[in-house]
């Protein structure tokens, strides 16, 4: 791809960009949120068409006519983080969606349709039958089936828009496997990760992007993590765990052998000033764990506490008011009203502080709140009008915690609050949780990125099948022993 | 230097100022632009359309649509269309025929008209709370069975109201005050009542919140269900009122009315700026829709255009308004 430009309107999010990519060859591409990887692939999968440039396969030009059809046909397969499939039709199906073998009646041919998806199958490592209904599938093995897919259209380029956000360790060294299989075959594979470690495993190049432009790129053998995120951030990040000295003080949150379908018996406590870090694998329980804390999920039995008095909690309305703030995994779906403004998603958690008169908005005291966490955590937007949507991934998370501080919470329960966002938000996002933690509000941190909470949390229990499995101290943290104890082995 | 990044920021600032009245108000200044257009055009074409006579008779005829559209807006930002509207207008204003025969003040009427409405909204957020059946689906079957009820009670026929009264409702329903249509004050005061909700209450925060992400709303401490019910009951409420204001404009009640007429509301406040998928929508977007929508009809009225043509007419606004909103992003999947 040569010097492709794509101008929306208001901002050009590709500036003169330009990668090769050999046969045969992992290239990973990495850059902030923004800095135009996906809009990049989507020109290439012709979802996009480039405002200028030129896409050049095995020497010969494309043309600008490139639409998602013809991109499959000249064996460019894109898996998107969204997969496209059909849920309720089989895996056989699914891999031959467009292209389903008929007979010369035109009617499909059953027989030949299972035994070539079974050839894929195979291939790609999926133990399933070719006949069952692709909802039954776990994540990981749909991302698999999305690759099966990729390889029955002969595609010789494969492009992976993070391909491991939702998988767990096991299945990422499969997806591994494969990669490299792939690769060895032939098949040359673009990689779009967040996750630098999975990099310098999977890649042998890395291309860096940054504000829609060329960063540079680097071999993956001649460099380090290091210069990767300078190329990325433009700048060096020191200290990327902005740790200090915390304060712990009472205990704030008494959960007490909680149980319900999906969890069992789990007890633990925070305190104030305190971060706790909930870890364990995707499908683990550790969302259902927390949403039954928050009132999203219904508990059978069990008792939670929250500032020494004993709550019933069955909406999150109740657990607003018993003092706890949720910060959702989705963001986009369960955070935030995206067409909506800054102002109105900052202020609706909390309407009842804004009474006035019984029935109406106190408009000049929301306004006053709403300004005051803007810059109290530094979110950056023109005014409080501005809709969210059109703010970056950072940002919108930030219109999130914002959101539950200003409910005053004594215990705020964060699901991933780094996920998706980059690394310079990152960094701000501890800074906050710092900020609260000397405050004396107590944290609970779901988390799959073990270096992120191990730096960040006091304590770490795991979570496994709907169960604690293991609690370590700070000083017992140790990266093994947590992730044996998350995959329920014991010692 | 130091004067060139300010004026680059006054630019930039402007250029944000006019990017937010766009997107806050770009639909209703198009809407007033055609609004004006329709009307030079038909002035030319019909000197009849530009008479006192004229606008107040379109007064009348929008004001009773307007209230329903007010509803159908509230409806519509939380997500669940409701197309019941006309149907829970009809059925109210048969009651009505009925109370004033037997001789029931016609202030307790009215009061029992925004009652009658208000019961049949709840009934469709039962329906779509409860059973949480789709509310268009929902909708139109229990507007279905309300036109059935109002058949079955006034036999098909018209009926109208006690004739030693019809001066009463006369003088309620097209009356006017200081040249003003008694009912498209009525209206104003609708409007105002319902912008007061939306813009000045947290039930009206809750609104567009629920309809923006309902998910994102329960996990922010609002009862989805109490939200959606309240927000349908209003729409019925209206619809109610206008039943009333009907009634006291025709001094009868067909049992067909507003059959046709169901889909002008859609279009009404598509036009306005609302999306079928919920979420955003302003009133003043809706009372230019209607306006725009009577002023078409009146206007090819005027013109003599037979009745089958401006149905095509009407048909073709609707998928218009669709459309405008598919190009805003609220399309079809």
């Amino acid at each position: 791809m040569n010097n492709i430009s794509k101008r929306f309107p208001g901002v050009l999010a590709l500036d003169d960009v330009s990668i090769d990519l050999r046969k045969g060859e992992v290239l990973a591409l990495v850059g902030e949120n923004g800095a135009g990887k996906s809009t990049l692939m989507k020109v290439l999968s012709g979802a996009y068409k480039p405002d200028g440039g030129e896409i050049i396969l095995e020497s010969k030009a494309i043309g600008h006519n490139l639409s998602p059809s013809r991109a499959l046909g000249l064996g460019i397969s894109t898996i998107y983080q969204e997969f496209n499939y059909l849920p309720d039709m089989s895996v056989a199906e699914n891999i031959f969606l467009g292209e389903i073998p008929i007979n010369r009646f035109g009617i499909v041919n059953y027989r030949k349709l299972m035994s070539g998806a079974k050839k894929y199958i195979d291939e790609v490592g999926l133990k399933c039958s070719p006949k069952m209904e692709v909802r039954h599938l776990s994540v990981a093995k749909r991302q698999l089936l999305e690759i099966a897919k990729a390889i029955s259209r002969n595609a010789r380029i494969i492009v992976m828009d993070e391909p491991t956000a939702p998988l767990n360790n096991e299945e990422t060294e499969i997806l591994f496997g494969l990669i490299k299989k792939l690769a060895k075959e032939g098949t040359s594979i673009i990689y779009i990760s967040h996750r630098l470690d999975e990099i310098f495993k999977v890649a042998q190049r890395v291309s860096v992007l940054r504000d829609g432009k060329n960063a540079g790129v680097l071999d993956i053998d001649k460099t380090d993590r290091n210069e990767i995120v300078k190329l990325m951030v433009g700048r060096e990040i020191t200290d990327m765990y902005p740790i200090a000295k915390r304060t712990i003080g009472e205990t704030i949150l008494e959960v007490d052998s909680i149980t319900n379908e999906s969890i069992k018996s789990v007890s633990f406590n925070v305190r104030k000033g305190e971060i706790l870090g909930l870890f364990g694998l995707m499908g683990s329980g550790r969302t259902k764990i927390v949403e039954a804390i928050f009132g999203k999920e219904k508990i059978s039995s069990g008792t939670v506490k929250i500032k020494g008095a004993a709550r019933k909690i069955n909406s999150p309305g109740k657990a607003i008011k018993s003092g706890f703030g949720y910060v959702p995994a989705d963001r986009k779906n369960l955070g935030l009203m995206l067409m909506h403004s800054v102002s109105h998603n900052i202020s609706i958690a909390s309407m009842d502080m804004y009474k006035l008169l019984k029935l109406f908005i106190d408009l000049r005291k929301e306004k006053k709140d709403v300004l005051k966490w803007v810059k109290k955590i530094n979110i950056k937007i023109t005014g409080p009008n501005t809709i969210v949507e059109s703010l970056s991934g950072g940002n919108q998370q930030k219109v999130v915690i914002a959101k539950w501080m200003n409910t005053n919470p004594a215990v705020l329960i964060m699901n991933e609050p780094t996920r998706g966002i980059d690394v310079g938000a990152k960094v701000e996002v501890y800074k906050l949780m710092e900020i609260f933690c000397e405050n004396g509000l107590g944290i609970i941190m779901i988390s799959s990125e073990l270096p992120e909470i191990m730096a960040i949390a006091d304590r770490i229990i795991t979570v496994h099948n709907g169960g604690i499995s293991g609690s370590f101290e700070k000083k017992d943290f140790d990266q093994e022993n947590i992730l044996k104890s998350a995959l329920g082995k014991k010692e | 230097m130091a004067s060139g990044s300010n004026s680059q920021k006054g630019f930039s600032n402007t250029k944000t100022v006019i990017s937010e009245i766009n997107r806050d108000w770009g639909t209703q200044l198009s809407l007033l632009g055609a609004i004006i257009l329709l009307g030079i055009v038909f002035s030319i074409l019909s000197p009849y359309f530009f008479t006192i006579k004229n606008l107040v008779n379109v007064g009348h005829y929008m004001s009773i649509m307007g209230i329903l559209a007010a509803g159908c807006t509230v409806a519509l930002i939380i997500g669940a269309l409701d197309v019941s509207q006309f149907s829970n207008l009809a059925l109210t204003a048969t009651f009505c025929v009925l109370l004033d025969r037997a001789g029931v003040p016609i202030w307790v009427i009215f009061l029992f008209a925004l009652f009658a409405g208000s019961i049949l909204g709840a009934v469709n957020g039962f329906i779509v709370t409860v059973l949480k059946i789709n509310p268009i689906i929902g909708t139109l079957a229990s507007g279905m069975v309300m036109r059935g009820v109002t058949y079955m009670i006034t036999e098909g026929v018209s009926l109208s109201v006690t004739p030693e009264r019809s001066d009463i409702y006369y003088a309620l329903g097209r009356g006017t005050t200081l040249g003003v249509p008694r009912t498209l004050i009525v209206m104003a005061i609708v409007y105002l009542l319902i912008f007061i909700i939306l813009k000045y209450t947290s039930f009206g925060r809750q609104i567009f919140a629920v309809g923006g992400n309902p998910e994102a709303s329960y996990l922010a401490g609002i009862n989805l269900k109490k939200t959606r019910f309240l927000a349908l009951i209003l729409a019925g409420a209206t619809a109610g009122i206008g039943g009333f204001f009907l009634l006291a404009q025709i001094g009868a009640i067909q049992p067909n009315t507003g059959e046709a007429t169901l889909m002008d509301i859609i279009a009404a406040v598509l036009l306005g700026g609302l999306s079928l998928s919920g979420g955003k929508g302003k009133l003043t977007g809706t009372i230019l829709g209607v306006i725009i929508l009577v002023m078409i009809q009146n206007g090819m009225t005027l013109l003599g255009i037979q009745s089958f043509w401006q149905m095509i007419v009407r048909g073709g606004i609707v998928l218009v308004a669709v459309y405008i909103d598919v190009l805003r992003g609220g399309g079809y999947k």
